[in-house]
């Protein structure tokens, strides 16, 4: 090679160039890659979740594509807690799965174009009316809302799980004075409260480059061939309760009493549970609601549920509950012992059932 | 502000711009490039930081005339004063109580809790700063023109948190040049390499094998002869690649902006002796060591026992520079034994007639593989958390409690040897660095180096963004 050649080669910025156009291609390669089914079905891909809370943000936005591109008017949002999850079954076998089938296949006025599922495992009452806000910001219709929640979501944290467990961040953008009121809460528990300069950056940090979509995606397509090629997106066992062993340690672990906290429940708005299920209920004034509380499993939690204390508590969320004057659900004792995997989650006939009744209520056919 | 953060990028890339758009205003630019870089960490430290500067500036005003050993006196004080403070008070403090028996209270002081956070990058400028009192009180740099420029030499950002530590004979001339700089493609692809090449060791190697040697090391008292090596040969990676990495940032941020600085580490672990060792790892402090501390002290125009007093003194200091603790002071001192011990063995082959053996190239790779491992078992001193759990890995690594592998000690032990086998491509890499680029830029068509830039700068991307950076290790120096 000539001097010449070798010098044009050295000062020459061809390389670099097509470096950035390749760059730029990826981008696009990458946006049409991911899907609503990379990040979801019949619930959201929970790995994924755990690894990026922010990725959330993928999946309502593939919700809003996929809403506008099928041309979506009647549909519901499920938001609810690991039981609405799915936990200890595959998504094939979860309440998603089955609610969807249910409000899919029915006839008349009640059918639904689709059920989105948007529940995740330790989601809070705070939680799901952070997600109800960030969805209306997307221009998804929350006309039909199902929130599932379970005993525990009322009970006072000493300390516990943050009544807004993984969306704080994202509360603080949507409903700022509702942060400032439960932020002390928050911070009691765990949650990392960034202000001034910190949080700028971050903010700033977050604007700039989650609009490059391989950084917004880095979790998501990992992730999603993860799950491919596990072949299963099941999480946990999902064997009935009665098949697995639960040591009398499991049983006196005190984050599982702690579900079942039998102490008189405060159902003021100082409870953050009624707080946030206040704010959700004021949101879904002329639109549709409906709640339901799953209930503990009547064998192995047998101590515990039938302790006057929660069988009382119990009794006061349903009072509560009516007078959001909305429909409502209190599973407690509603479903078979046999159909639970462990204290609270379900087998799939469990989840099955768990469909029917809340389609059931939705539609009116229930009790 | 960490070379591995997405903010540190962005930071650069605005400097990098502004450094050409406006060639005139350089010295500006860079002026309050280093102020906001040392700011970010602290804005108390920032103005700590400049006051030292100032102080240091305007007493080197008097070095040169009559009363030049008094203001360079006062110069070491406000120095070393400030170094001392903020890094060795509170361990001199517990050293005294611990003699003595008893603990003096600092209840009611804000020294309560027995911590001071050091400032960042503290023991880099207090060297640079010794290094440029003493360089202008002998004559042999003229003192800096102005404070402006005088900030621009000790905080550029580049090397303000943890070197190269830079003379102001070598640096300050390139400061004075900086207008006439020009935009030149192949030294700030050179650069981009050099930063690359940090970024890379930092995100693929270290924070990788980070987690197991805090693992093991977090848990040193209980470990057997093997995991303790492992945890060794580990660590030794671990600070070489983390050390290196921000290093090699530094010179490739100093190409970008047509600076020179010097690099820090040249494949050390492929030294054969101590004295070959410190010539290749961390560089510019082995220099600063030899220079302002070995030689005043007599340096090799002593009596044999003196070289020996005068090397194990050295390399002790050179070990507190490192961390306020009784583990660097002794890691140090093994450096300072292992190179007085090199030299007396040199003496002796020399004595024998056997200096002809250092040329073989068995006895070369011996060598290396012996001074290796003396440098690894230096780290266990280096790294851990107490003088015990040091003592206990030590005697574990005699292996005389026997030798038990699992799979995990296995696998570590395997990519121990794939990251030596690293480093030895490493080597040959620099050594034919011009070569190879050459290649790399003459053979492979454009469009194929750009696919395989692209991608880098893709999986760097993700994995920057991956949580928060970690930080240096030498950023707790």
């Amino acid at each position: 090679m000539k001097l010449s050649q070798i010098r044009r080669k050295r000062y020459g910025l061809l390389g670099l160039a097509f470096a950035l156009a390749f760059f730029v291609a990826a981008q696009f390669v990458v946006t049409a890659y991911v899907k609503l089914d990379t990040v979801y079905k019949h619930r959201m891909n929970y790995n994924m979740f755990l690894e990026d809370r922010g990725m959330i943000e993928v999946v309502i936005e593939e919700m809003a594509k996929t809403i506008k591109r099928d041309g979506l008017t009647d549909y519901a949002i499920l938001i609810g807690n690991s039981v609405a999850w799915g936990t200890n079954e595959s998504s094939e076998h979860s309440l998603g799965r089955y609610l969807s089938d249910l409000a899919t296949s029915a006839e008349g006025e009640d059918k639904l174009q689709a059920v989105f599922n948007l529940s995740a495992p330790s989601i809070m009452a705070g939680d799901a009316y952070t997600l109800l806000l960030m969805m209306e910001d997307r221009g998804i219709k929350t006309d039909n809302v199902m929130i599932g929640l379970s005993y525990s979501a009322f009970v006072e944290p000493k300390p516990g799980p943050r009544q807004v467990f993984w969306l704080g961040d994202y509360l603080r953008t949507q409903d700022p004075k509702a942060f400032a009121d439960v932020l002390p809460h928050l911070q009691a528990n765990g949650f990392e409260y960034k202000e001034g300069w910190k949080h700028a950056e971050e903010q700033a940090l977050e604007t700039l480059l989650h609009r490059i979509p391989v950084v917004k995606y880095k979790e998501v397509i990992p992730a999603y061939w993860e799950q491919r090629k596990a072949g299963t997106d099941l999480l946990g066992d999902p064997r009935a309760w009665n098949e697995k062993q639960f040591s009398e340690k499991w049983l006196a672990d005190p984050s599982y009493l702690s579900f079942f906290d039998p102490q008189p429940f405060d159902m003021s708005e100082s409870n953050w549970g009624v707080y946030f299920m206040n704010k959700i209920a004021e949101l879904q004034q002329g639109k549709r609601l409906l709640t339901f509380v799953s209930g503990g499993n009547g064998e192995l939690s047998k101590k515990e549920v039938t302790n006057p204390g929660y069988v009382a508590n119990t009794e006061a969320i349903e009072t509560y509950l009516q007078g959001l004057g909305s429909p409502y659900l209190i599973m407690q004792d509603k479903i078979d012992p046999n159909l639970f995997t462990d204290h609270v989650h379900l087998t799939k006939e469990g989840n099955e059932l768990l469909a029917r009744f809340v389609w059931d209520t939705w539609t009116g056919k229930g009790e | 502000m960490l070379f591995n953060s997405p903010t540190f990028l962005l930071f650069l890339l605005a400097v990098f711009a502004l450094y050409y758009f406006f060639p005139r205003w350089r010295m500006l630019v860079l002026a309050v490039a280093n102020a906001a870089f040392y700011a970010y960490a602290g804005v108390g430290y920032f103005v700590l930081f400049f006051c030292v500067v100032a102080s240091v500036y305007g007493i080197s005003k008097f070095l040169g005339g009559s009363r030049s050993k008094l203001a360079l006196t006062a110069g070491l004080i406000v120095v070393l004063a400030n170094l001392v403070f903020f890094k060795y008070s509170m361990f001199l403090l517990g050293s005294v109580e611990q003699l003595l028996g008893f603990t003096i209270s600092l209840q009611g002081t804000p020294f309560v809790d027995r911590e001071i956070a050091l400032p960042i990058g503290i023991s880099f400028y207090s060297f640079q700063l010794i290094a440029y009192l003493v360089d202008v009180h002998k004559g042999k740099l003229k003192p800096s023109r102005s404070l402006f420029e005088f900030w621009v030499f000790i905080s550029l950002f580049a090397h303000s948190a943890a070197g190269p530590i830079l003379r102001g004979g070598d640096f300050l001339p390139q400061l004075r040049n900086i207008v006439a700089i020009k935009f030149r493609t192949p030294r700030v692809k050179l650069g981009l390499a050099f930063i690359l090449l940090g970024l890379v060791k930092k995100v693929f190697i270290v924070e990788k094998i980070a987690p197991y040697v805090n693992e093991y090391f977090g848990v040193a008292a209980t470990l057997n002869g093997v995991e303790s090596w492992v945890a060794s040969y580990l660590f030794a990676f671990q600070i070489y690649f983390d050390f290196s990495a921000y290093s090699e940032m530094a010179v490739g941020i100093g190409l970008l902006l047509g600076l020179r600085l010097d690099l820090n580490f040249k494949t050390p672990y492929l030294s054969s002796n101590p004295a070959e060792f410190w010539r290749r790892w961390h560089i510019t402090l082995s220099q600063w060591i030899r220079d302002y501390i070995f030689i005043p002290l007599g340096g090799s125009r002593v009596k044999n026992w003196r070289i020996y007093v005068n090397l194990i003194a050295a390399m002790t200091i050179s070990g507190l520079w490192h961390g306020a603790a009784w583990t660097f002071i002794i890691w140090g001192f093994y450096h300072g034994v292992l190179s007085a011990a090199h030299r007396m063995y040199g003496k002796g082959l020399k004595k024998m007639g056997w200096t002809k053996l250092q040329g073989n190239w068995l006895y070369k790779v011996f060598a290396i593989a012996v001074f290796f491992h003396l440098t690894v078992i230096g780290w266990v001193f280096f790294r851990a958390n107490s003088w015990g759990d040091a003592v206990h890995m030590i005697k574990q690594m005699t292996l005389l409690g026997g030798v038990s592998f699992t799979k995990e000690t296995m696998l570590l032990l395997a990519i121990s040897a794939g990251l030596y086998l690293l480093h030895i491509v490493e080597f040959l890499a620099v050594k034919y660095f011009k070569r190879w680029s050459l290649g790399w830029e003459a053979a492979v068509p454009s469009l194929i180096r750009g696919a395989v830039y692209a991608a880098i700068a893709i999986v760097l991307l993700m994995l920057l963004m991956n949580g928060e950076a970690s930080s240096f290790i030498y950023f707790a120096f």
